[in-house]
């Protein structure tokens, strides 16, 4: 028998897929399993004293205004610290209006799209990318034009020619969506000069870009590179970052930085998705960082992650054969991605989760097909022991997908 | 010249609503201004030592709570929400029967993106709760508004007005109703009609989505049961918020209804925001759980009907009786004033020449109307202010009527 509601679900709803990651997470938590699936912290490397602290501090101070509504654009002592604090990557401080706090960078993805996207428009983006933004974006009604990646990210000099089918395809082209610091999935960092001529592109074409950096302060090596934001001055790069990866993501706080016309544009949908992301909670974190913890603990959690990813690319060394299987090494961030030669990543997986470890087939990430000789994993959040044993049940995994 | 922005924007960007409290907030800033116009709680409410013991939380089990949760909500609060509201939903729901959201606010999104395509009609009280409008209107939405008296929805109306619509081949898409200390008419819906109410779903076959962020703050009289508690067949969905019984800077709402729709829901929410904060979500239950929320919560509610009973006898004292109508609220933030004889925006100028604010009519009936009509908080300003608060209005209206 149909339910009452069943009848009367919107087009969202009867094409909505969970994701993916979420769903294949069940696997991974059946007992003895080590994965390297999710895209998740260490909790070893959670700074929980010094937000303790932070949050017994500002409760104290502040109890009784953070426990009010607070406004939708943000609690503007937090705002103040990120414009400072950022000035360096977004090559000067932001003002308040430039800026919207939100419940994690999912939610700029989310809000970005309430002001753009009508079904049927298209986003641009690398040829495999964040599962949780391509979702959010295919609710909106999107579909994707897809730019191929290599070690220095999105091919960007194949733009042109995109764009110019797309136009005569009568497709319109509402931003571009891009992850340039060590990309989920692809593990790679867009070059300074694919950065320099992407947002050439977008001005000469008029199409703004969606700039989303959870990872960017997670560099294990080399410089930081300037953000497209900071290449722009023209305002038509929206820049997310999130302090899910430089605090915690159990604090849900991210923000958007960029033109004051779109900021306010998404701080008035947000009004109707959420009315404000938690005060206490922004509170918390503002407090934290104001105490001087974020500076003192990033550099911690950095080499806490330097050595996991090292620790990794050891144990792939030293387990996987190395004739089938290659990938780029991660100046940073949490992912390695893995192209194998022969081995079908499907048949892989099953073989791995009989020999109990997991990780994320490349399938999922590519919104346009692709990914079946690719795969994900995520280097931060199994310890050195999980690490090496789970590599040595892969390489195993991976000789039988050889030799059945 | 248009931006590059505005090239680009949605069509649902081009008519988007910011809310009125929002567009007269510079207004309400003003030195010396008296407010009625928000629907903010009273600071001096807050249980602030209460609320931060709960931080001791973090240290037992901090590093679990700074780690993404699940999108379903924090389990103990789920499993303290499940045995306390209880009375009021009839039983004890199960765990896939509750998603904990991000304010109650979020509940209204995520049922639009599960039902709601663009030209759908959503039936309403009419007037209805602003920012609900809102959140239905992004994703699409007309409305079928539905008059109102005392007893809440004129629910025998909406057989008729569905049955029109959808005459006209328009797809009908749920009952939203705030069946307690309506926002903004401040009437509560009967029992008898309750019962009616989810008779006439049945009959047209369509969902209600209860929403009751104000049933707990009740002044006088007896709770009444839920829709969700007289509805055995899975049609209603209720929307129940800390905002108002413990403080709204938690961000923490729920819903409550069957596992399938909840199911749906929590899909759109990983997309939405994943999950809402784990920490303010165990904050909230630390609070619940040593007791705080059932012996601060009759304290609240004394503090609001200590000032729902100061507006009455300020109104009573300054404002022209035979002008103006209205409904004593037993419970919640609002007055809803109806003055047939003088038009709310010059009242609006003359109040804010004089410094008081409040919130116009209009923009709280989806198909137009409440040029007459004003909605008043109580809540947030102190008896003595109220008083002074109405006494300026009052003023302002005996200006108007005397031109």
């Amino acid at each position: 028998m149909t339910s009452i509601w069943e009848p009367l679900y919107g087009r969202a709803s009867r094409s909505l897929k969970p994701s993916p990651i979420r769903e294949m997470l069940h696997l991974t938590r059946r007992p003895g399993v080590i994965s390297f699936a999710g895209g998740m912290p260490d909790p070893a490397a959670f700074p929980v004293d010094a937000f303790r602290e932070a949050a017994n501090r500002i409760l104290e101070e502040q109890g009784r205004d953070i426990l009010q509504y607070g406004t939708t654009e943000g609690y503007p002592p937090l705002k103040a610290f990120l414009s400072d604090w950022t000035a360096p990557r977004m090559g000067r401080k932001l003002a308040e209006d430039e800026l919207l706090i939100t419940a994690g960078s999912t939610q700029v993805v989310d809000l970005l799209s309430w002001a753009t996207i009508d079904p049927g428009d298209f986003v641009i983006c690398e040829e495999a990318t964040f599962l949780g933004s391509t979702g959010t974006m295919r609710n909106h009604g999107a579909s994707f034009i897809t730019v191929p990646c290599d070690g220095d990210g999105m091919k960007v000099e194949m733009l042109p020619a995109l764009l110019e089918e797309a136009k005569a395809k009568g497709r319109k082209v509402k931003y571009i969506y891009t992850i340039p610091n060590f990309h989920n999935p692809l593990g790679c960092t867009m070059s300074l000069p694919r950065r320099r001529q992407l947002v050439q592109i977008a001005q000469e074409w008029e199409i703004p870009i969606l700039e989303d950096d959870p990872y960017g302060y997670i560099r294990f090596d080399g410089d930081h590179l300037p953000s497209l934001f900071s290449l722009d001055g023209s305002g038509i790069v929206i820049y997310a970052g999130s302090f899910s990866k430089i605090l915690a993501p159990g604090t849900r706080v991210g923000w958007a930085g960029g033109d004051r016309e779109i900021i306010r544009k998404m701080a008035v949908f947000k009004q109707a998705v959420d009315v404000c992301t938690s005060v206490v909670a922004q509170a918390e974190v503002y407090k934290y960082c104001e105490l001087g913890f974020l500076d003192a603990f990033l550099p911690k959690i950095v080499d806490h992650y330097r050595k996991k990813r090292d620790d990794f690319e050891t144990a792939m060394r030293r387990f996987l054969p190395l004739e089938e299987v290659s990938w780029v090494k991660p100046q940073g961030g949490y992912f390695y991605w893995l192209e194998t030669r022969r081995i079908s990543a499907r048949a892989l997986f099953d073989r791995a989760i009989g020999k109990k470890v997991a990780f994320v087939l490349g399938e999922p990430f590519f919104p346009n097909g692709g990914g079946e000789q690719a795969f994900r994993m995520c280097f931060t959040f199994a310890s050195p022991e999980q690490t090496e044993e789970g590599m040595k049940r892969l390489g195993e995994a991976m000789q039988e997908s050889l030799n059945p | 010249m248009e931006s590059i922005w505005e090239i680009n924007y949605s069509k649902k960007s081009a008519n988007v609503r910011p809310s009125p409290v929002r567009e007269i907030l510079s207004v309400i800033k003003q030195p010396g201004m008296i407010s009625f116009a928000g629907g903010m709680p009273a600071p001096e409410v807050f249980p602030v030592d209460e609320f931060f013991e709960g931080v001791s939380v973090l240290k037992n089990d901090g590093r679990n709570l700074l780690q993404y949760g699940t999108t379903e909500g924090y389990p103990p609060l789920k499993g303290f929400l499940s045995e306390w509201t209880a009375p009021r939903m009839g039983r004890r729901v199960s765990q896939e029967e509750m998603l904990l959201t991000t304010g109650s606010q979020q509940v209204l999104d995520l049922l639009g993106w599960a039902m709601i395509d663009p030209g759908d009609t959503v039936v309403t009280e009419d007037p209805s709760y602003l920012a609900a409008l809102t959140a239905f209107h992004n994703h699409g939405a007309n409305f079928i508004g539905i008059p109102t008296d005392a007893e809440g929805m004129i629910v025998d109306m909406i057989p008729e007005a569905v049955n029109k619509a959808r005459a006209e081949g328009k797809k009908v898409k749920f009952i939203y109703t705030i069946v307690n200390f309506h926002n903004p008419c401040g009437s509560t819906m009967s029992l008898k009609r309750r019962e009616r109410l989810v008779e006439i779903a049945h009959e047209l076959k369509l969902p209600i989505f209860e929403d009751d962020p104000y049933g707990y703050v009740r002044f006088d009289g007896e709770h009444l049961p839920s829709i969700f508690s007289l509805d055995p067949d899975g049609g209603v969905l209720y929307a129940g918020s800390f905002s108002k019984i413990l403080a709204p800077g938690t961000r923490v709402g729920w819903c409550t209804g069957p596992k399938e729709i909840i199911r749906k829901m929590t899909v759109f929410k990983q997309a939405i925001d994943l999950c809402s904060s784990p920490i303010t979500q165990a904050l909230a239950y630390e609070y619940c759980s040593r007791g705080y929320l059932d012996t601060h919560l009759p304290k609240i509610i004394a503090n609001y009907r200590q000032k729902r009973d100061a507006m009455e006898n300020s109104f009573k004292r300054h404002l022209p009786l035979e002008e103006v109508r209205w409904v004593k609220p037993e419970g919640g933030f609002f007055y809803w004033i109806e003055m047939p004889r003088i038009d709310v925006r010059s009242l609006f100028e003359k109040a804010i020449e004089k410094k008081v604010a409040f919130v116009m009519g209009m923009p709280f009936f989806p198909n137009g109307g409440g040029e007459h009509n004003a909605r008043l908080n109580y809540t947030y300003s102190s008896p003595e202010i109220i008083d002074e608060g109405v006494r300026r209005l009052g003023e302002a209206m005996r200006e108007l009527l005397a031109r």
